[in-house]
């Protein structure tokens, strides 16, 4: 199954790039690269393998001249790799959980990448709809290991005690690996692996996340 | 059910750990094999928490299965963290 290798600290932390069957949740703050990072996979993807590639857009994020960007500063033809990118911008829960819910359905080793998780689920101020958060995590978790699907989806977080996913309670059971991305007061750039010491610096940079 | 279950938590640490439970869950169902590899691996950043709190995933679990025609896959997880609260409790 295709692996997806962007050519930085992120191939050490997920033990040599970003597998197949595996749900990953990237979480930090803004302005650390999350989306950038989702770009970086998406433009690699193509090249590694993924024939599909979706990008659920929940916040307005998506930028196809950035992907451009990236791709020709990696030397790929940039709509070689913006044909096979499909976009779906959604900004209500109903047709988020819907779109998410069919794209499951649709045949195999898919690359999905989802901007934003969580948000749409903290519009809302009851409480209770932040369950369907937990359906939403075990149907993409179920559907990465049962057609080898790769998802990939940013978080933002909320402070408790720590830096967190936000809706982690409801996540933890089914996310598969979670990379946090931080910004020192220095201004440099770390990522780490969730139950893992070891942290590695990045940068942001014309091809990406470099 | 709980040497497997063992080995799923040694499986969340190790990947030669995740080959001997893959064949370990051969012979059972696949929604219950399906659950497992799930558990396998996720249930690492959970155990490893500073404050772990299994106790919340649990609930989680109940209340997803609330909202379903709870199956297989989801009683099967729910069972293994009902396991991992026992023994984080022990």
């Amino acid at each position: 199954m295709p692996k997806v290798k962007i050519g930085t600290a992120f191939d050490i932390l997920t033990d040599g790039g970003f597998e197949s069957g595996f749900f990953y949740e990237i979480y930090g703050p803004s302005g650390v690269g999350k989306t950038q990072l989702l770009f970086t996979i998406a433009v690699e993807g193509v090249h590694q393998g993924f024939n599909r590639v979706y990008f659920i857009d929940t916040r307005g994020t998506f930028r196809p001249e950035r992907i451009a960007e990236i791709a020709e500063a990696r030397g790929y033809n940039r709509n070689d790799v913006l044909t096979k990118i499909s976009v779906k911008q959604l900004r209500d829960l109903p047709s988020f959980i819907l779109t998410i819910d069919l794209l499951s359905e649709e045949g195999k080793e898919l690359l999905l990448l989802i901007d934003t998780l969580s948000d749409l689920f903290y519009e809302f101020p009851d409480v209770g709809i932040r369950y369907k958060l937990g359906i939403l995590a075990r149907n993409l978790s179920l559907t990465c290991i049962e057609r080898g699907f790769l998802v990939v989806a940013t978080n933002g977080v909320r402070y408790k005690g720590n830096l967190e996913p936000l809706g982690s309670e409801y996540t933890d059971p089914y996310v598969h690996v979670r990379i946090a991305m931080e910004r020192d007061e220095r201004g440099n750039l770390y990522a780490y692996r969730e139950g893992k010491e070891e942290k590695l610096r990045y940068i942001i940079g014309r091809g990406g996340i470099g | 059910m709980e040497e497997i279950y063992e080995l799923v938590l040694e499986a969340s640490r190790d990947k030669e750990a995740f080959k001997r439970l893959q064949e370990k869950l051969k012979n059972l169902p696949k929604e219950k094999t399906l659950a497992l590899k799930i558990a396998a691996k996720s249930v690492s950043y959970i155990t490893n928490k500073a404050k772990v709190d299994v106790g919340k995933v649990e609930e989680v679990l109940e209340s997803v299965i609330d909202e379903r025609v709870s199956d297989d896959f989801d009683l099967s997880l729910l069972n293994f963290y009902r396991w991992l609260v026992k023994r984080e409790r022990k």
